[in-house]
């Protein structure tokens, strides 16, 4: 009798998700009854078109917007009807992010600005470390401002996996950047992600980046349309746009 | 409307809270700048009307007693257009409380020509009667009585009191309410505060006082108008020479006298508040204007770039701009001119209080509205220059290219050496501080100011206090002041001194004399005590008490100034009474005192002078508090007695009336220092919220709680206020400085002493602002929309 394969653990589950804005008079469903589930470790290009509601799915796995209708959990946690300070603690206990025009606090260093994370955090691995782990480990006395965009994008991934978060969601991470540089993040984001197991979850134009996921899910007005798992992640080293 | 204006009103919007801010802070400019002037100019129109509509005559001297024949020369004098001779009596007036204990009162009579009716119309300081009318000719009890004390005593025509007159109980039968352009500001013998209360001014009929007073065909003051162009220190050298056989007790102007000398001191005053405080509110709106302007800028680059790309001038740009510093001046301007104009229609009632014209009617005056708008113009739009400038100055192609990271260094605290044990939080709020000098400086000026605004305000308070403590406290210890009608001898005061319940008695001569120095003269009295006196104290500001000694004078520096003198210098002196003796003294001491100009010698070297024995003009008392009735009964019975005055009523005359008065003013600029204090901090954290939206949200998203992320903000804010405060006091300190300038006058001269109380509740004022403020800018961020603001490139 042959063991059956472990079934993946869940992070991620999503039924029925739905989020309405009201803009004056008009109603906008920015999406429309997503069923979702997301394994631990598991790493997620989301693609698609601008408006297809990729950037409203990710607000609301990072808790920074509640659903209109539908559930939404994370391992235990109930994203749906959390108070902001659940909320907040939520994001401050799990969730790293990744955002497109990087969102580094100007005032402080690359180290300090790693450091704001870690301090708040309850396992966090030194400023340094992270700042190795994206191959800035020379450059944490920089300011932003003294740094260049690829740079300062690796100082927020450092900043987004100093505290090990299970989960680490990317807004568009080389939406910014050419694309030699963007492919160095990605290098950064797949090893860091592949080292500490987090649920990795990356939105983007960009269909060149799919290859480096376990699975793609393809969005379009408000749903997912596709979803293909790939058989072998690509090295970002090998991708090209 | 074109497209910017339809731009402008739209950032106006968005911007609202913050213009608003600012906004009243320039309307508590406008307005106490509007009321100052208006004010002054009202109250100068009103006393220039009042004199001329009146006939305030031009020149004043009192005398002993001299024949009606002599007024007549007097009348014939080159230079004199008409004079009045008069009969001038203070008396003791009988007034008692309900419970019936004697309430002690001065009443000064003055006597009215027996004149036809055709010949009243040319008459000199006429009566305005309010209520009832002027007494019938040859009627002597009827009585027309000043209307502060009328309304202290709720009196009315038809009611009558009673006088002791040259030793008798007169009745006088009141049938009228007047003002005078000679008791505009009433103060009594004992000044130097009005107290209508214990001091009252009466006029009635020549003959009948005259009667009273054994003066029949003769009189005791005379007033009279001088023909233009003439010189009045002539006219006045003519009539002294003329009345020095009859006691001339020296002939003075219009500029010496009493009500007049204290309305010009109030309208100095005034010109002086509407110079420092207005400044400080236009100061603020500037740097506020400033703050809010160059930050809309900055983040409006791109805009500017594109529209420049677009063809649009730097005029026209500019000029978009400081539309936006006119709309917040008009805001300004439509909330101070009310407010100022509602102020001064306050203040005009106050001054009715202490200022008795016919009519004292605030006017809005429109050249003061006029120079208020401009000053705050100027204010509004010097505050943008800098920023409007920046803003021409931005090239097309800057909108092309995407804006670097805010460039930040470490800051001067963490290079100390303590960088290692700050939190990140705190690393950025220093930085952020450091990155803006200019931004943060002026955020510290704004408050500061705000703080000092507070200081000058309170010291108000710290002021009456100082000058209560140390008149009624320090300098004037007894518990009554007696004057005698007469000089009298050792038997009178041995007389006072035996009455039951009185503990000590320190008697005191007082002399009219003229002090001469070099070109400069001046009426002065001379007061002459006995060497150890402890009643009332020779006493300077610094607490040193001083003692007449040898032939030596003490006087007040002001009274030096005056002269042109300094210690050591002989001063002339010409004694107007006796035999009118002349001498030079010394001057031994100088005392900074505060209240009027003194000047002291020893009682046996006055004595000498007037060659006289020991002669007392009067008397101060202790007495023991349950005899207090029974003695000023016994006080106001003795014929010997002009009148006295108790120090206590004094203090509680000055406390109800002009402290009230000064005290409600206070409240005012307290008022205006919050709304300084919190348009300041409500502006700069409002602009820290905007400009600091992103990097807040940032943090908010990567888990920092509301209350973590507000700390950051506040405590940029409490950064700032430290600073601000220390800062404040000292600038406080500096206006009232500045403030005590325009209050060294003759007649009063406040310290600028600030009391530690007044700091204390400056400072906490500010911080409570602060602390308001920031439960403003918690409310701010916890509506921040996380998800909005990260999408935006900064």
């Amino acid at each position: 009798m042959s063991t059956p394969a472990a079934a993946p653990i869940p992070a991620f589950v999503a039924r029925g998700l739905t989020r309405t804005y009201r803009m004056g008079e008009v109603e906008v469903q920015a999406l429309k009854g997503v069923d979702l589930d997301l394994a631990r470790g598991e790493f997620v290009v989301i693609l698609g078109p601008s408006g297809s509601g990729k950037s409203t799915l990710l607000n609301l796995l990072g808790a920074l917007d509640v659903p209109t209708a539908g559930s939404l959990r994370f391992q235990d946690h109930d994203l749906t009807v959390i108070d902001d300070a659940t909320r907040t603690a939520y994001r401050r206990d799990h969730v790293g992010f990744v955002f497109q025009f990087y969102n580094l606090l100007p005032a402080l260093t690359a180290a300090e600005n790693v450091a704001v994370v870690a301090d708040i955090a309850h396992d966090a691995m030194e400023p340094a470390e992270a700042l190795a782990l994206v191959g800035l480990a020379d450059r944490g006395d920089h300011f932003p401002s003294q740094l260049s965009g690829g740079e300062q994008q690796r100082v927020a991934v450092a900043r987004a996996i100093v505290k090990r978060p299970e989960v680490l969601l990317c807004d568009e991470p080389t939406g910014a950047l050419d694309a030699k540089t963007g492919i160095v993040v990605l290098e950064a984001l797949a090893h860091v992600s592949a080292e500490l197991g987090s649920t990795t979850i990356l939105i983007t134009h960009n269909a060149g980046i799919a290859a480096m996921a376990d699975r793609v899910l393809m969005m379009s007005n408000g749903q997912i349309v596709s979803a293909e798992v790939n058989e072998t992640r690509c090295n970002p080293r090998s991708l090209h746009w | 409307m074109s497209i910017l204006d339809r731009k402008l009103l739209r950032d106006c919007l968005r911007l609202a809270p913050q213009l608003a801010a600012v906004a009243v802070v320039m309307a508590c400019g406008v307005a106490v700048l509007v009321m100052s002037w208006s004010m002054l100019r009202s109250l100068d129109a009103t006393q220039r009307e009042y004199a001329k509509q009146a006939h305030f005559a031009d020149l004043f001297v009192h005398l002993e007693r001299a024949p009606e024949s002599v007024a007549r020369r007097l009348a014939a004098l080159e230079g004199i257009s008409r004079l009045e001779s008069r009969v001038v009596h203070d008396v003791t007036l009988d007034l008692r409380a309900p419970d019936g204990q004697r309430l002690p009162a001065i009443g000064r009579l003055i006597s009215l020509p027996d004149s036809d009716v055709a010949d009243r119309a040319a008459q000199l300081n006429q009566l305005h009667l309010l209520q009832g009318r002027l007494p019938e000719p040859g009627r002597s009890s009827e009585t027309v009585v000043g209307a502060g004390f009328a309304e202290a005593h709720g009196l009315a025509p038809g009611d009558h009191l009673f006088a002791i007159l040259n030793g008798r109980r007169s009745r006088l039968d009141l049938v009228g309410i007047a003002t005078s352009p000679e008791y505009v500001y009433t103060i009594g013998p004992s000044g130097p505060f009005p107290d209508d209360r214990s001091f009252g001014v009466f006029w009635m009929g020549r003959r009948g006082l005259a009667a009273a007073f054994d003066m029949s065909d003769a009189f005791n003051d005379v007033v009279a108008a001088v023909s233009p162009g003439t010189s009045l220190r002539e006219v006045c050298h003519a009539v002294d020479h003329q009345l020095t056989r009859y006691g001339g007790l020296g002939c003075f102007g219009r500029e010496f006298q009493t009500s007049h000398r204290y309305l010009t001191n109030e309208l100095r005053e005034l010109r002086n508040m509407s110079r420092v405080a207005p400044l400080v509110f236009l100061a603020v709106t500037a740097i506020l204007m400033h703050l809010v302007v160059s930050r809309l800028i900055g983040t409006q680059q791109e805009q500017i770039a594109t529209l420049a790309a677009f063809g649009y001038t730097p005029l026209e740009i500019g000029s978009h701009y400081v539309k936006l510093a006119i709309v917040v001046l008009l805001w300004g301007a439509v909330m101070g001119v009310p407010l100022g104009w509602w102020l001064g229609v306050n203040l005009a009632q106050m001054y009715t209080r202490f200022f008795r014209f016919p009519q004292l009617t605030f006017h809005l005056d429109a050249q003061a509205v006029g120079w208020s708008v401009a000053i705050a113009s100027a204010a509004a739009i010097g505050g943008v220059a800098q920023a409007v400038g920046r803003a021409v100055r931005i090239r097309p192609a800057a909108a092309m290219q995407p804006e670097p990271p805010a460039v930040y260094r470490v800051s001067l605290v963490e290079r100390l050496g303590v960088g290692p044990l700050l939190a990140p939080t705190t690393r950025m709020m220093l930085r952020h501080l450091e990155r803006r000098p200019m931004a943060s400086g002026l955020s510290i000026l704004g408050l500061a100011l705000g703080a000092a605004v507070m200081v000058l305000g309170m010291f108000v308070g710290d002021a009456i206090e100082s000058l209560a403590e140390f008149q009624f406290t320090q300098v004037q210890r007894f518990d009554r002041s007696v004057a005698f009608v007469e000089p009298v001898g050792r038997d009178a005061v041995a007389e006072l001194a035996r009455l039951p319940g009185v503990q000590a008695v320190e008697p005191f001569r007082v002399a009219a004399a003229t002090l001469r120095f070099g070109q400069r003269e001046r009426r002065q009295e001379l007061m002459a005590t006995a060497a150890d006196t402890h009643l009332f104290r020779i006493l300077d500001i610094h607490g040193q008490v001083h003692q007449p000694r040898g032939d030596g004078l003490i006087m007040s520096r002001r009274l030096a100034e005056l002269l042109g003198a300094k210690l050591g210098d002989a001063i002339d002196v010409d004694l107007l009474e006796g035999r009118r003796p002349r001498t030079q003294l010394v001057i031994a001491g100088l005392v900074d005192d505060m209240v009027g100009t003194s000047a002291w010698l020893p009682g046996d070297s006055l004595q000498q002078l007037l060659n006289e024995g020991p002669r007392f003009s009067g008397a101060f008392l202790a007495i023991e508090d349950d005899a207090a009735t029974s003695i000023d009964t016994r006080l106001a019975d003795s014929p010997r007695v002009a009148g006295f005055v108790s120090r206590q009523r004094q203090l509680d005359t000055f406390r109800e009336t002009i402290a009230q008065t000064l005290l409600r003013m206070r409240s005012v600029n307290t008022l205006f220092a919050i709304a300084i204090a919190c348009g300041v901090v409500a502006t700069t954290a409002r602009q820290s919220v905007i400009e600091r939206s992103r990097d807040l949200a940032s943090l908010r998203v990567l888990g920092y709680t509301r209350r973590e992320v507000a700390a950051i903000l506040i405590g940029e804010q409490a950064l700032l206020t430290l600073a601000a405060v220390p800062l404040g006091l000292v600038l406080g300190l500096g206006f009232v400085h500045i403030t005590t300038w325009g209050y060294d006058t003759d007649l009063f001269r406040v310290p600028a002493i600030v009391l530690p109380r007044t700091y204390a509740i400056s400072a906490a004022t500010v911080f409570a602002a602060a602390l308001v403020t920031a439960g403003i800018v918690r409310r701010l961020l916890d509506r921040l929309d996380l998800v909005a603001v990260l999408k935006v490139r900064d």
